[in-house]
């Protein structure tokens, strides 16, 4: 885990003055050095991540989509958060869809005392396989499948559904089903994204994009690496059993960048962090 | 209790029919004729062909040498309906009970009006004027603005919208005590008696209603026959006729006729939007919404082109509307060019919002209905909706159905004995199809594959699973299939889901595990 001294704080006096909306208004004599005082008692104990954690602590929790998958939502600090724009990235065979399933199933079907709601999938490769969905538990009717082709109405369908409130996770599956047709695929501007991003947080919804590789750039606020370690056949006959796939965590806005855990999909076992 | 009845009349609807469907004329002088020709009567005139000197029953030549400028529309039955049944739709949004008038004839032959109940309105409005004011709003919204008269009877009512028509302001409403006063000064002629009984009247010196209730009725029987006593009722406010009724429901439609044909989407769609716009108009006023539309086109030469629009959801969002029908159209385009359009839609209720104590507020109906109908306009028809797994034995199978996020969730048996808080854990490694799937050279050793080409993987197998045949349909020529499934991990990593289609006689990838 990344550790180290908390970056200086930049606000001064006047600065403080003018936010309140009194230019008269005096600071407290003496309140800065006591703040600065206090973070230099705790400095050493809290991580940036931390910090940040415990300020929106204080906010009130966002709600998350969580997986379900304990090494992932760890990994996420809970999950995506409502209003954020999130990426899921790896090639063929890393979980991408295992991943997107089960934030689908925990969404639709609820559990842990959360209520099931809708979310939209838009499909660009046309690849949701409807059996495999309900076989993770994703409660299908209240799955809004959008089977569009790749290209701008693709984004289109993603905005009109950022726009209809009471959708709080919207999936956006880019990933191309082969590498002939990745390269056929034209790129997707990055204002596209900012106006995406925007918009998901107006209506607070989950935007998570699943690629290939990277592709919103800087405005996904949680990027979720998955690079496939092997895949475990079974038994006698032989059956597929599991995949296993290395997840890193390749940007968040608590920090912990470049954090990773082996996390093993399929097998109806508990899953349990195995590396950081 | 006496009956509350209301008249909202339009005086000059023929004019008013024209400027629904060419609002772009309503500054231009204007008249409506009643055929082709210089010879043709002017029916309605607008305000300002009226104040440069044209007047009602002038010839269409008259009317061109009192006002050059003049804009002559041809009266057009097809448009005079519509609007009768959107007087009526305004009726109909506001009491439970409504009936259109018959046609009029004589000097109150471009009039239109209908009756409506208005007893018992105290609970939603508070005096009968609050509640016609409605009513002319509602009409006047709907490029219909006339005037309203309440009273105990449908021919006093009508004769207060009349009587009001001249200067007074656009409504009238009569109390029971006053509606003998009201009418007793009314000249005769506005109760349009028959020619022969206005001439006998007239040759008698009755003028108005106190003259004739003067006189003995059953001497004006004699003397004048059966007429008279009818004329007598209605002078007195006496409604013989019976109670309104509850219309039944009506499928609604707009039509035009052309001009000249169009035989091009642009200008076409240039109309539908006037079309689908007042359509719309007219089933919000019923508080429904469109799912499907019935696009009727009249084609030079006699021929006919009718086709009916499906939409995912209903809505009543104009921009959705028009763009299904211009996709329909552009899609399958007539074969001649067009000279009538007509559009209808039956409508189905809108959906309203009933909210759960227990569950998430959800999106709202009329949102997801706009959201649901534009992005089948993206995607296509029948490619938006909740996936369902069918109970069908291919292992490919998949249906589209309504997406209802509401509805309640029973999770399987299977997942209810699970951990509450992590009931969910899959059992396989999700599958992603692959649609359609992809054609793979495959080498085989001992009936099991050993190296893998295709475009989502190529290499060396690693690992095999299978194979695990599913067979089904063998009655249907079409449809039979049997299949061998494998699920191998080829050296580059990937782990997908090869099939050999026995019917094919080809190997296929048909899902990645991922």
């Amino acid at each position: 885990m990344p550790a180290g001294p908390l970056p200086a704080r930049s606000s001064s006096p006047k600065i403080l003055a003018a936010s309140t909306g009194s230019p008269g208004l005096r600071p407290v004599a003496g309140a800065r050095e006591r703040i600065n005082a206090l973070l230099g008692d705790l400095d050493g104990r809290l991580q940036p991540g931390h910090a940040l954690q415990s300020a929106r602590e204080h906010e009130g929790d966002p709600r998350r989509h969580a997986s379900g998958l304990d090494v992932v939502d760890a990994l996420l600090g809970g999950g995506f958060a409502r209003g954020d724009l999130g990426e899921i990235t790896g090639p063929a065979s890393s979980g991408r869809t295992s991943l997107f399933f089960a934030l689908l199933a925990t969404t639709t079907a609820g559990g842990g005392g959360n209520r099931g709601e809708g979310a939209a999938v838009v499909d660009t490769p046309d690849a949701f396989d409807p059996c495999s969905a309900q076989a993770a538990g994703v409660a299908l009717h209240r799955v809004l499948w959008a089977r569009v082709g790749p290209g701008r109405e693709a984004l289109r369908c993603t905005e009109r559904l950022l726009e209809t409130e009471g959708l709080p996770l919207v999936i956006l599956d880019i990933a191309p089903n082969s590498p002939s047709s990745a390269q056929s695929r034209p790129e997707i501007p990055a204002s596209t994204w900012t106006r995406l991003a925007r918009q998901a947080a107006t209506t607070r919804t989950a935007l998570i994009v699943i690629s290939h590789q990277r592709q919103v750039g800087t405005e996904a606020r949680i990027v979720l690496e998955l690079q496939p370690a092997r895949a475990r056949f079974g038994g006698t006959p032989p059956l597929l059993e599991e995949i296993e796939t290395r997840a890193v965590l390749v940007r968040h806005p608590n920090g912990g960048h470049g954090r990773s855990a082996l996390v093993r999909l399929g097998g109806g076992f508990p899953v349990k962090n195995t590396s950081d | 209790m006496t009956p509350r009845i209301a008249c909202l009349l339009v005086p000059d609807l023929p004019l008013r029919a024209e400027l629904r469907a060419h609002p772009e004329l309503s500054d231009t002088p204007l008249v409506v004729a009643s055929g082709i020709g210089a010879r043709a009567d002017v029916i309605a005139a607008s305000p300002s062909a009226q104040a440069n000197g044209v007047r009602i029953a002038h010839s269409v030549a008259q009317a061109r040498a009192a006002c050059p400028e003049v804009r002559v529309r041809i009266a057009s039955p097809v448009l005079d309906r519509a609007a009768r049944a959107t007087l009526l739709d305004v009726a109909l949004s506001l009491s439970p009970r409504a009936e259109s008038a018959p046609r009029t004839s004589g000097i109150f032959f471009a009039e239109a009006h209908v009756f409506l109940d208005a007893s018992g309105i105290g609970n939603c409005f508070p005096s009968e004027p609050a509640f016609a004011s409605a009513l002319l709003a509602r009409a006047e919204r709907q490029g219909l603005p006339g005037t309203v008269g309440i009273a105990s009877s449908r021919s006093t009512a009508l004769l207060a919208a009349r009587h009001r028509m001249s200067g007074g302001p656009p409504l009238h409403c009569l109390s029971p005590e006053a509606e003998s006063h009201f009418l007793a000064p009314l000249p005769l002629d506005l109760f349009d008696p028959d020619d022969r009984l206005a001439q006998a009247l007239t040759r008698l010196g009755i003028h108005t209603v106190r003259d004739l209730l003067r006189l003995p009725r059953r001497g004006l029987a004699h003397r004048l026959g059966p007429g008279a006593l009818a004329l007598i009722a209605r002078a007195q406010g006496v409604d013989d006729s019976p109670p309104l009724a509850q219309p039944p429901i009506r499928r609604l439609d707009e039509a035009m006729d052309l001009e000249a044909p169009i035989d091009r989407l642009e200008p076409l769609s240039f109309l539908l939007r006037g079309l689908i716009s007042r359509l719309c108009e007219r089933l919000a006023l019923r508080g429904m919404a469109c799912d499907t539309l019935d696009l009727h086109l009249g084609l030079e030469g006699g021929g006919q082109d009718t086709r009916r629009i499906g939409l995912a959801a209903p809505t009543l969002d104009l921009r959705i509307l028009l763009r299904v029908t211009t996709l329909a159209l552009a899609e399958h385009p007539p074969h001649a060019p067009i000279e009538h359009v007509s559009i209808a839609s039956e409508g189905v209720p809108a959906s309203s919002d009933q909210l759960d104590l227990f569950l998430p507020r959800g999106p709202d109906p009329a949102a997801l209905g706009r959201t649901l109908s534009e992005l089948e306009v993206l995607c296509g028809e029948g490619r938006v909706g909740a996936p369902q797994v069918l109970d069908h034995p291919h292992p490919r199978g998949f249906g589209v159905g309504s997406f209802a996020p509401r509805a309640t969730f029973k999770p399987e048996k299977s997942q209810q004995s699970g951990s509450p808080l992590h009931p969910l854990h899959p059992s396989l490694p999700a599958l992603r199809a692959l649609r359609p799937p992809l054609n793979a050279e495959v080498r085989v050793i001992g009936g099991k594959p050993s190296f893998v080409r295709s475009a989502a993987a190529r290499g060396d197998v690693v690992r095999v699973a299978g194979p695990w045949r599913t067979t089904g349909y063998w009655w249907s020529k079409n449809e039979r299939f049997a299949l061998d499934h494998f699920d191998i991990q080829i050296s580059d990593g990937s782990v997908v889901r090869l099939c050999y289609d026995w019917i094919k006689r080809a190997w296929q990838i048909d899902g990645l595990y991922d």
